[in-house]
């Protein structure tokens, strides 16, 4: 039924009619009496009313749009555009202006106004701001309060220009935006208090305050803040970044920068941090995936290793051989080959550890890394049984199904808190199983049991995480 | 019989809807207004009112003033023998009111209709009318202080069709309120209010220049010093209305201090109360979604209303001069009359009905996803904007933040602001949801009613297994439950208030012990007077004592006005 139907009204009723009608029937429809009854009747009271206006303010519209004579096109005034972050203002009844000459209001600049009060944030002082603003003269006039108010609000989320969070809690509150019916998404706006204030925070007047936020004010903690910044702040080039990214310690320190300012939230960061220098370091330092940073990163770091090589082997040379007898290629090609072989084993280890993190994490959402994700360690205990059989020798799988154990075992004990002290006697249970077992061996004990023992340890420690993890729970809700 | 009842921080009236409208009692000096003042004598009974006031100067310790200020919390006061809570003074004010309403009607008084601050949270309605039910009355309908202002002015003037807006500042509250009467419907579109902004504010920032001013401390000043101070600076501030410089002339302890302030520094001073008047102000309007030019009035009530920098602002904020054709002292005191009126169901007011809001927003706790898909918890969900017509009921639905999850716990809060720990928490419900259904199986159907008098129900109802929950809001510990209440009212039934007829008397005795104290040149004169009009009091010859009484306040205005 429609709002008219129900206050008993033609659907061109006028709002003197409206209210008419609203009086009458709320008479019999008290609120004390008929909570019920009377929430309808507003109900269709104020969707009455707010058809009524529409279809009032459209005329008016109408009408303004046929300009007779014509005039100069007025100032641009500034376009009340809605924030992204703004709820759409859920069906409000436009005002009706009455015909009353306006207010004298005096003359107030309305983009100059949002540009020092921009400004004034900028620098800091809330209690100066907020006495900036109390002493504002046309802002005591209700109209240009609101107009004020929503420009300043716009700009602000347009630029998240910089400013500490006490100065943005001073502007929204000076102009009520602080509370939850001001249509903010409050999600928003937290983000855009962290991002301004996060801005603030990095400029460079404010580094002492930023080294003693983040308790960083020592010298030497400053120096490698002040190192981080900078190169978080300048334009990206691969060369520069690996030179820089040599010493494994500014990769770390500058990733952890990163997570202490933002807390993750990388969109927090101001435009003036680079975004590929962002990429870069975050990959470069996380250790849990496989990225070209982190290859580059390793690739650069064994050429620097080669290359101071070089000098080494020559030194080396001239001490054995005395000097003035030229180059020797024998130690260059000695400490070459260390180095490329040093290079390879953290390659190695490299590979591994992101096999073992591989396996600790959730399963993964595709189809077929997901299987192999769970089928890994039965499909590695196979492999080793069957190298075992094959070579016919026992000892031959067992590297395979050792390796296998300790990957089903550090699968399952992830994420669980264990003593240091158990962690050491695992790692030395491993080391020590493979000559261990062959020692029993020879002392007469069948190695087919050590076999099947090894195959055990990995299989069992599949099946309980298996069991814990339920990934066919995950399978079935997707 | 109902009565209504302005029960305000400074001053309390009491009324009811008579044959003529709205009327006023006087209490037994022959005034409307009797101050909310408490002072408890040396054998235990009660004064209240303005020998209970002169008695803040000579008895500091065992009076009390500006209690309101403390409604809704468990603070207790020490008179005398024993300590009081805020509902328990108030109470004493209540019983002396409304024993001034039966000595004038002869009739019994049943149940008073209360005017409170419009921005009077939950709690410090509950402790309104546990005020009441310790002075013996039933007291179902609270109506808002601007409402009521409203409510008296809009019935006197009959200004049909029109929006305005009312601006009551009184002595401890701030209240804002838009209206909009038609066809004898007075319909509240917003209100809002600060509850710790009044005519005592004003007061502090004079008490505080003046011992600026003489490079005194509060703390060097004796209690009696400071309520003859107080007392001293309240005429100055009410005869800045008038003039533009105020005089101030005190005794503190033995030394005479003179001091005067003008109006232009006075505004100087009141410069962050009066901002801090902007905001409830712009939130009103903004909440009616009114322009200034929209409103046809706006009416200024309360007494500390009259003071010019009220007028001044509120002119700067709307472009025009606010109206002050009202008696601000009694504006409120007489709609809460018509609401007493509305309340028995006067044949004279059934063409009227009062729709009114709901000053606060009332929501739950939520947890958000943000873009990245994490879990940020601590947001406010209105479930009822502030300033909807009540009666309302609101439903919406919330879903459990993870899988597996047994509890859904909906925090209720009061408040405006987007986090909810800036906001006051009402109380919680626990709702049980089964672990192993998905979550949109598990989603929640929670509805808030809000009803007339002002009582929050939660329901929270669980989609799947259709169980059912209802929120008994947590007892606020501010707040006396209901075994407490009477056990404070057999406590209280104790003290005797003293009787009308005697009142007269202790009013005049109480003013010259104040004088005794305010006037050290006179206090051998005054100490006379004193024993003089107690051995007339032994008497207990009416007419003897009538005279003197007479005399003796003649006496005590010609000393006052040197």
């Amino acid at each position: 039924m429609s709002p008219f139907a129900e206050l008993g009204l033609e659907a061109d009723a006028d709002e003197r009619a409206i209210k008419r009608a609203y009086a009458a029937r709320l008479r019999q429809t008290r609120p004390e009496d008929d909570p019920q009854g009377f929430q309808a009747l507003h109900a269709a009271y104020q969707a009455a009313l707010a058809h009524c206006r529409q279809r009032e303010s459209g005329a008016v519209a109408a009408e303004a749009a046929r300009p007779v004579v014509p005039v100069p096109a007025p100032e641009p005034a500034p376009v009340p555009i809605q924030p992204e972050a703004c709820a759409p203002p859920a069906t409000a009844p436009v005002p009706r202006r009455l015909a009353v000459p306006p207010l004298p209001v005096p003359r107030f600049e309305l983009g100059a106004f949002v540009q020092e009060a921009i400004a004034r944030a900028g620098a800091g002082d809330a209690a100066a701001l907020e006495r900036w603003l109390h002493g504002v003269e046309a802002l005591w006039s209700l109209d240009t309060k609101a107009q004020a108010g929503h420009a300043l609000v716009t700009a602000i989320y347009r630029q998240a220009p910089p400013m500490p969070e006490a100065c943005l809690d001073t502007l929204l509150a000076f102009f009520g935006l602080d509370h939850a019916r001001a249509g903010h998404d409050p999600l928003a706006l937290q983000q855009l208090r962290r991002r301004v204030d996060l801005a603030w925070h990095l400029a460079p007047a404010q580094r002492g305050r930023l080294a003693l936020a983040l308790r960083m004010s020592e010298r030497s903690a400053r120096r490698k803040l002040d190192a981080a910044l900078r190169q978080l702040q300048r334009p990206f080039h691969w060369s520069q970044a690996l030179f820089r990214g040599l010493p494994p310690a500014f990769v770390q320190g500058t990733a952890r920068l990163v997570q202490r300012l933002c807390g993750g939230h990388l969109d927090l960061l101001p435009a003036s941090v680079d975004r590929r220098q962002l990429a870069f370091w975050l990959a470069a330092a996380d250790a849990r995936h496989v990225s070209r940073p982190r290859l580059a990163l390793a690739g650069a770091r064994m050429l620097a290793a080669l290359l101071s090589s070089l000098p080494l082997g020559l030194l080396f040379g001239w001490v054995a051989n005395g000097p003035g007898t030229g180059i020797d290629p024998g130690p260059v090609g000695v400490t070459a080959t260390c180095v490329l072989f040093l290079g390879l084993l953290v390659f190695a280890f490299a590979a591994w550890a992101q096999l073992v993190r591989w396996q600790a994490d959730p399963m993964p959402a595709g189809r077929w890394t997901g299987r192999i994700h769970a089928g890994l360690i039965p499909l590695l205990v196979g492999v080793g049984l069957a190298i075992g059989a094959l070579a016919d020798a026992p000892f031959a799988g067992w590297p395979v199904l050792l390796l296998t154990a300790w990957l089903a075992v550090a699968r399952s004990l992830r994420g669980r808190a264990i003593p240091p002290g158990a962690r050491g006697l695992l790692w030395i249970g491993f080391v020590l199983a493979s000559p261990l077992a062959r020692s029993l061996a020879e002392a007469d004990v069948r190695p087919a049991w050590f076999t099947a023992l090894f195959a055990a340890v990995a299989l069992g420690a599949w099946g309980v995480d298996l069991a814990r993890r339920r990934p066919w729970r995950l399978v079935r809700a997707r | 019989m109902i009565v209504g009842i302005d029960l305000g921080t400074t001053h309390s009236l009491i009324g009811c809807y008579g044959e003529s409208g709205p009327r006023l009692f006087t209490n037994a000096l022959g005034e409307f207004l009797t101050p909310s003042v408490v002072s408890i004598d040396a054998d235990g009974h009660a004064l209240v009112g303005q020998a209970a006031r002169d008695r803040l100067v000579s008895h500091p310790h065992a009076s009390v003033a500006s209690f309101k200020r403390w409604m809704g919390t468990a603070r207790e006061t020490r008179l005398g023998e024993r300590t009081f809570r805020p509902e328990e003074l108030s109470a004493l004010v209540l019983r002396s009111l409304l024993a001034d309403a039966e000595a004038a009607t002869g009739e019994k008084v049943t149940e008073a209709v209360i005017s409170v601050p419009a921005y009077f949270s939950d709690a410090q309605r509950k402790a309104t009318q546990a005020a009441g039910a310790l002075a013996g009355i039933r007291v179902e309908r609270l109506i808002n202080e601007p409402t009521a202002a409203a409510l008296a002015y809009g019935l006197q003037e009959r200004p049909d069709g029109s929006r305005f807006l009312v601006f009551d500042l009184g002595g401890g509250t701030f209240d804002v309120s838009v209206l909009e009467m038609f066809d004898g419907v007075v319909e509240v579109h917003a209100s809002a209010g600060d509850n710790f902004l009044g005519g005592e504010d004003f007061l502090d920032l004079l008490e505080k220049a003046f011992l600026a001013d003489r490079g005194l401390r509060a703390q060097d000043l004796d209690a009696t010093a400071r309520g003859t101070l107080r007392q001293r600076l309240e005429t100055a501030k009410r005869s800045l209305a008038g003039q533009p410089v105020a005089e101030v002339r005190v005794t503190l302890g033995d030394t005479t201090q003179e001091w005067s302030i003008d109006e232009a520094r006075f505004a100087q001073l009141a410069e962050p109360l009066v901002q801090r008047m902007r905001a409830p102000l712009e939130r009103a309007m903004r909440d009616a979604r009114l322009q200034p030019s929209q409103l046809s009035e706006i009416v200024l009530v309360g007494g500390a209303s009259r003071m010019p920098l009220v007028a001044r602002m509120v002119s700067r904020m709307f472009g025009r001069l606010p109206l002050r054709h009202v008696n601000p002292d009694q504006a409120i005191g007489l709609g809460a009359c018509v609401a007493a009126g509305l309340k028995a169901r006067d044949r004279r007011l059934d063409e009227v009905v009062l729709t009114d809001v709901c000053p606060y927003s009332l929501g739950t706790a939520v947890a958000r996803r943000d873009a990245q898909g994490r879990i940020q918890g601590g947001f406010f969900e209105p479930l009822i904007h502030r300033n909807t017509v009540v009666p309302v009921s609101r439903e919406q639905e919330f879903l459990p933040i993870s899988e597996g999850q047994k509890h859904l716990r909906l925090d209720v809060y009061q408040g405006e602001s987007p986090l909810v720990e800036k906001n006051i928490k009402l109380g919680e419900l626990e709702v049980a949801i089964d672990p192993s259904r998905t979550i949109q199986e598990n989603a929640v159907a929670v509805r808030f009613t809000y009803d007339v008098n002002g009582v929050l129900q939660v329901e929270a109802q669980v989609r799947s297994s259709g169980q059912r929950y209802e929120l008994v809001l947590e007892q606020n510990p501010g707040l006396l439950d209901a075994a407490q209440i009477r056990q404070r009212l057999q406590a209280l039934q104790d003290i005797k208030i003293h009787p009308r007829s005697k009142q007269e008397n202790l009013a005049v005795l109480s003013r010259a012990e104040r004088l005794y104290e305010e006037y050290l040149h006179a206090r051998a004169q005054v100490q006379a007077w004193i024993a003089q009009f107690r051995a007339v009091l032994e008497t207990q010859d009416e007419m003897l004592i009538r005279e003197h009484r007479l005399e003796l306040g003649r006496a005590l205005d010609a000393l006052e006005t040197i």
